[in-house]
């Protein structure tokens, strides 16, 4: 049992080092697709305003995989495209956080209006309850 | 249990996420395996540097808020570590780098995870913060409504106390209105039962118990008792006993005015025409004596007169004292004697104003002639020049009137007078125009270059003399031109008045030729005040008189060149044009 699991754990890294020098191509291309998949829900989650400086870095390390793969260096194109890929997740959790802190502070300050409400009504209550009290203590004419 | 599934559900993706990572590692491995060597130093400051990253994380939060990506970066720098004792720099830093990447994506998910919770927590405390507003405005409005529910009560018994003592206000009014009604009753009713006493009282004076007895007793018995009515506030009886009583009280009335009128009509007949009879003989009396008296007749018959008004004061005597026999005789003989006095007196005074009458006239005709006199001695010097016609004619019929005042047509004496009088009146009103008119003439000739002004009998001359035509001929000379226009300029403005030419000559030539020429020249004269001047032809005659009017010595030639000349005369003193 044991040597069964030796064998499919090396049989595992021998077809992973095939593949990482004989496939590199498919690989690049897919992870470079993986950063553009990235890119555009990041680009959903507005990092154009709320992230723009990493969206642009991502962006650019898009095309340089690009640029590296049809220059035939599929690893680097991998690494690249890695990279972009980061990058991308990056600006998307930034741009979500922005979001997110943005509608937190929209809802704190609502927040504070809504309470402000709430104290007018109390004094109105306080003011009508003073008004009964004194109508109820003045005799009648 | 649902706890416990997604206790599950964190394990499945951790367990999984760990997989992927795996694989990314095993795959770096191969992407790596034909790579060389890094520089040591590089190595280092990558994997410090994603170590901090980590590090950072972890300050963050990003184990408890971002557990999966943070425990994928620290998978990653162990992986970095492993490739780095291994020997394998390039896959060491690339791993590094990495880890880096996913600690900043780590602390994002933090910052997310913090920003989420403030969201939750801002909206449970908003729910809670409308919940408590609502209550606050829900208690508000039960106290409000407490409130007005108090007002409205109270208003209510306010309204209600009012509107008691409105009742009682009408009630009080209505009493009023009631006792005010019976008090005009009453006072009605005392009028009618004062009024009914008064009529007895006048009738009982005139003998009402004689003539009408029965009906006076049952009204002042019917009085009685509506004063017992009134008395016990019974107005209705009280007012229909009163109405009775005014009833009986008025048949008495009716009964002895009638009683009293059968017993005098018969006497005062007789008497009323004995007092006519008399007033009459005396309004006849008084006519007679007041034309008597118009004729004088207490001058020309005075004892007649005197007597008819003796007669006259007797009767009316007579007639005050209701003695008409004696009226009538008295005023007959007044009558008769005035008469008597009017047939004497009426000749005599007739005579008187005749002969008055006479007198009057000739004091007037007298006067007329004395006023036309004295008019004419005072006033007609200038007439006499400056209007001789009319001064003429005053003359005669002043003259005219002086006969008919020793004809002793006195009459006629008078209108001859009157007349010669306004004649002269007119004549010396006329004069008095007519000198203002030739004062103006003057003023304005002197417009006229080199001209010379004469009054003269028919008006104001104005002359122009020298070389005005040349020599033998009626031909203007031209440098006469602007004098002759100037001329012209007076004469327009004294529009109402005619104009006389007149050409005059020295005494040079024969007598004939110059009463020749001197026309031509007045004609050629007026022909071009006519057409160059637009004068109206009609308004000027041109007449050639010769040498026979000399103004000047004609044996020196500066009394020929004077004699040489047009006169023009403005008609002043004849008729206007427009009158």
């Amino acid at each position: 049992m044991r040597q069964m699991l030796m064998m499919k754990v090396s049989s595992l890294l021998v077809v992973l080092g095939m593949l990482g020098c004989g496939a590199t191509t498919e690989r690049a291309t897919q992870i470079i697709y993986d950063a553009k998949v990235r890119i555009g829900a990041a680009k959903q989650a507005d990092a154009q305003n709320l992230a723009p400086r990493e969206l642009a870095e991502a962006e650019q390390m898009v095309v340089r995989s690009e640029e590296m793969l049809s220059a035939g260096k599929e690893t680097e194109a991998y690494r690249m495209g890695m990279r972009a890929q980061l990058t991308a997740r990056i600006a998307e959790a930034l741009a979500l956080a922005n979001q997110l802190e943005a509608k937190a502070n929209s809802s704190e300050a609502t927040l504070e209006s809504q309470l402000d409400a709430a104290e007018a009504a109390n004094r109105d209550l306080q003011q009508a309850e003073w008004e009964l009290q004194e109508l109820q203590s003045t005799p009648e004419e | 249990m649902n706890q416990l599934m997604r206790h599950a559900i964190r394990y499945v993706r951790h367990v999984t996420c760990m997989a992927v990572t795996a694989f990314h590692i095993f795959i770096a491995f191969g992407l790596v395996g034909c790579a060389g060597t890094v520089d040591p130093i590089l190595l280092e400051t990558s994997l410090n540097d994603a170590q901090k990253a980590v590090t950072e994380a972890r300050r963050l939060g990003a184990e408890e808020y971002a557990s999966e990506t943070f425990s994928k970066a620290t998978r990653l720098i162990e992986g970095a570590q492993q490739a780095q004792r291994n020997g394998d720099g390039i896959l060491s830093i690339e791993l590094a780098f990495w880890a880096g990447m996913e600690s900043r994506i780590a602390g994002a998910q933090v910052r997310q995870s913090l920003a989420q919770h403030r969201i939750n927590e801002a909206e449970a405390e908003m729910l809670r913060a409308v919940i408590q507003e609502m209550e606050y405005k829900t208690r508000t409005a039960e106290v409000r409504q407490l409130i007005a529910e108090e007002k409205t009560a109270r208003a209510l018994a306010r309204a209600l106390q009012a509107e008691q003592r409105a009742v009682a206000a009408r009630a009080e009014s209505a009493q009023a209105k009631m006792d005010a009604q019976n008090a005009l009753l009453r006072s009605q009713i005392q009028v009618a039962i004062d009024r009914v006493e008064l009529i007895l009282d006048d009738v009982k004076v005139q003998g009402a118990l004689t003539y009408a007895g029965d009906n006076y007793r049952a009204a002042k018995d019917l009085i009685v008792q509506a004063r017992a009515a009134l008395a016990q506030d019974n107005f209705n009886q009280a007012k229909s006993l009163a109405t009775d009583a005014e009833s009986y009280a008025n048949k008495t009335k009716i009964a002895t005015v009638a009683g009293r009128n059968a017993a005098v009509t018969e006497s005062q007949a007789a008497k009323l025409e004995a007092h006519t009879n008399a007033k009459v003989a005396i309004a006849r009396a008084q006519f007679e004596i007041d034309r008597a008296e118009k004729m004088n007749a207490f001058e020309h018959a005075p004892e007649l007169f005197q007597r008819a008004t003796s007669s006259f004061e007797g009767a009316n005597m007579a007639l005050t004292r209701e003695q008409y026999d004696r009226a009538l005789t008295l005023a007959a003989q007044a009558e008769s004697s005035a008469s008597d006095a009017l047939v004497l007196a009426e000749p005599i005074e007739r005579e008187r104003l005749a002969k008055e009458a006479l007198e009057e006239q000739i004091a007037q005709a007298k006067d007329a002639v004395f006023r036309a006199e004295e008019a004419l001695d005072r006033d007609a010097a200038e007439a006499t020049t400056l209007v001789p016609a009319h001064h003429e004619k005053a003359t005669t019929l002043l003259a005219d009137a002086k006969q008919a005042l020793a004809d002793e047509n006195y009459s006629q004496a008078i209108d001859l007078g009157q007349q010669s009088y306004e004649y002269l009146a007119a004549a010396i009103e006329k004069g008095k125009e007519i000198k203002a008119v030739e004062s103006r003439i003057f003023d304005a000739a002197t417009t006229v270059t080199d001209a010379e002004t004469v009054q003269s009998e028919k008006g104001v001359l104005i002359r122009l003399s020298g070389n005005l035509f040349k020599q033998g001929s009626s031909e203007i000379n031209p440098k006469f031109f602007p004098k002759i226009r100037q001329l012209a300029e007076v004469i327009k403005t004294f529009y109402d008045y005619n104009v006389r030419i007149e050409g005059h000559s020295d005494s040079s030539g024969g007598t004939d030729v110059n009463l020749r020429i001197t026309q031509r020249r007045a004609d050629a004269f007026m022909k071009y005040l006519a057409e160059t001047c637009d004068i109206p032809r009609e308004r000027m005659t041109a007449t050639g008189l010769g040498e026979d009017h000399p103004v000047a010595d004609n044996n020196l030639q500066e009394g020929r060149d004077k004699n040489r000349r047009i006169d023009t005369i403005l008609l002043t003193r004849e008729s206007k044009i427009h009158d």
